[in-house]
């Protein structure tokens, strides 16, 4: 019995040595980007179904002259904008285009908590955001077939999940 | 470096065990039965020659032995877990444990563990920091499958809960925006964090000199709930160790048992 029980104690550290030289070596799961983004879902006001864009959006930052978020993008139903690192209100411009030429601008004034958050020290650390609320503003169909009808937030938290936060839905005239 | 660091530690505990096994088998074994006597010799049944006989005699009663009730209260042990001590010492994380176990006719061993668990990190890649140090509690029960219960040795099962409630450290180089140019510091001191766990517990025991003993057991951590700070999770919390859903440690302890 106890030859047994000192063999099996040298087994156990044995076991225990190979253990812990395996665990040394563990990945390490990071996110790739660390950069957190508000994702938008574009929708139609009339159906509220989703939409996919059939005129090209911009989206820029009021007060700065050449930074764009999101450059004539086009065919897609959603898409991803970061936001300031810092609490506040970010106005954020959406110039429609269409392919006859016309285009016209709505703002968006997105209001939020930023805050840093970590994972663990082999990470970088990012910055995790709440928004509070949303306003916007409509431009006249006349000027651009195409504007913002509403906003809702469909999830305040904005982090490095991958899920939609604000549901934009647009209102588009028909010719005849 | 981390790496290294655990092998040598680990190399360390191995020649110690290595040796006080050693000891251990080099005691004297049961001596073998003495050359009978000039008139022993005469009196014997048997047609052996003095001399022939070979192996440890034993008594067909020993069985009875195994049998026999043990003392409601059979020990009383205290010890602390040298592992746990080491990797404090060496690496970036450990504790240091003490433990109460008080034996219950051989077979149930209720066990008090109190210990401090610390951590100390600096990521050389990331430059992040972190820094968490605090006292954790267990209370929990052994259970020895060891047939006979008063050999010198005990295979034990246990099932332990843990709590600890600590303060923790994070801080690193500061972000900057990549779109406005903000820079926000990063830097979080004293956040608070606590955690309950539950163990299931397996280890071996062997009793080395006289009244001191040793062994070691591997435990499986499974969080039930813990609570931590919005601004993100402890890395390491003491007791549980690296903070998941689930943790697997090790313990090698020496403990001194009347």
């Amino acid at each position: 019995m106890r030859n047994n029980l000192l063999s099996l104690l040298r087994r156990g550290c044995g076991i225990a040595m190979a253990a812990t030289l395996t665990v040394g070596c563990t990945n390490i799961d990071c996110p790739l980007d660390n950069v957190v983004a508000m994702t938008c879902g574009l929708y139609d006001a009339g159906s509220r179904q989703a939409l996919t864009l059939e005129d090209s959006l911009t989206v820029s930052i009021a007060g700065s002259k050449d930074t764009v978020l999101l450059n004539k993008a086009i065919g897609m139903k959603t898409f991803q904008l970061p936001l300031r690192y810092t609490t506040g209100t970010d106005t954020l411009l959406f110039r429609f285009s269409s392919a006859t030429g016309q285009s016209a601008t709505d703002t968006l004034f997105v209001s939020h908590t930023a805050a840093v958050h970590f994972d663990k020290p082999d990470c970088p650390a990012g910055v995790y955001h709440q928004l509070v609320q949303v306003r916007h503003t409509s431009h006249p169909l006349a000027l651009m077939p195409l504007t913002i009808d509403s906003v809702f937030v469909s999830n305040h938290n904005v982090t490095y999940e991958d899920l939609e936060n604000l549901r934009i839905y647009l209102r588009a005239v028909v010719e005849h | 470096m981390k790496i290294w660091r655990t092998s040598v530690f680990i190399c360390v505990l191995w020649s110690s065990i290595s040796m006080a096994l050693s000891a251990q088998n080099a005691r004297p074994t049961p001596r073998p039965t003495p050359a009978p006597t000039a008139t022993q010799r005469s009196s014997q049944p048997d047609s052996l020659r003095p001399g022939q006989v070979r192996g440890i005699q034993y008594d067909a009663s020993i069985d009875s032995l195994l049998h026999r009730p043990m003392p409601r209260i059979s020990s009383i042990s205290i010890g602390g877990d040298l592992a746990g001590a080491g990797l404090a010492l060496l690496s970036n994380y450990g504790h240091y444990q003490a433990r109460l176990s008080v034996g219950l006719r051989g077979r149930y061993f209720p066990t008090i563990e109190v210990g401090w668990g610390t951590s100390d990190r600096d990521d050389e890649t990331t430059g992040i920091h972190y820094a968490a140090s605090a006292p954790f509690f267990r209370l929990g029960c052994d259970y020895n499958l060891a047939r006979d219960l008063r050999a010198p040795g005990r295979i034990l099962v246990g099932l332990r809960y843990g709590f600890t409630s600590f303060a923790y450290d994070m801080s690193g180089p500061a972000l900057q925006d990549p779109v406005w140019g903000d820079v926000v510091p990063f830097s979080f001191e004293g956040m608070k964090g606590r955690m309950h766990w539950a163990e299931l517990v397996f280890g071996l025991e062997a009793k080395l000199w006289g009244f001191v003993h040793a062994g070691w057991n591997a435990r499986y951590n499974i969080r039930l709930s813990h609570k931590a700070d919005p601004h993100g999770e402890p890395w390491y919390v003491p007791g549980f160790g690296v903070n998941d859903g689930h943790a697997i440690t090790a313990n090698f302890f020496l403990s001194f048992e009347w």
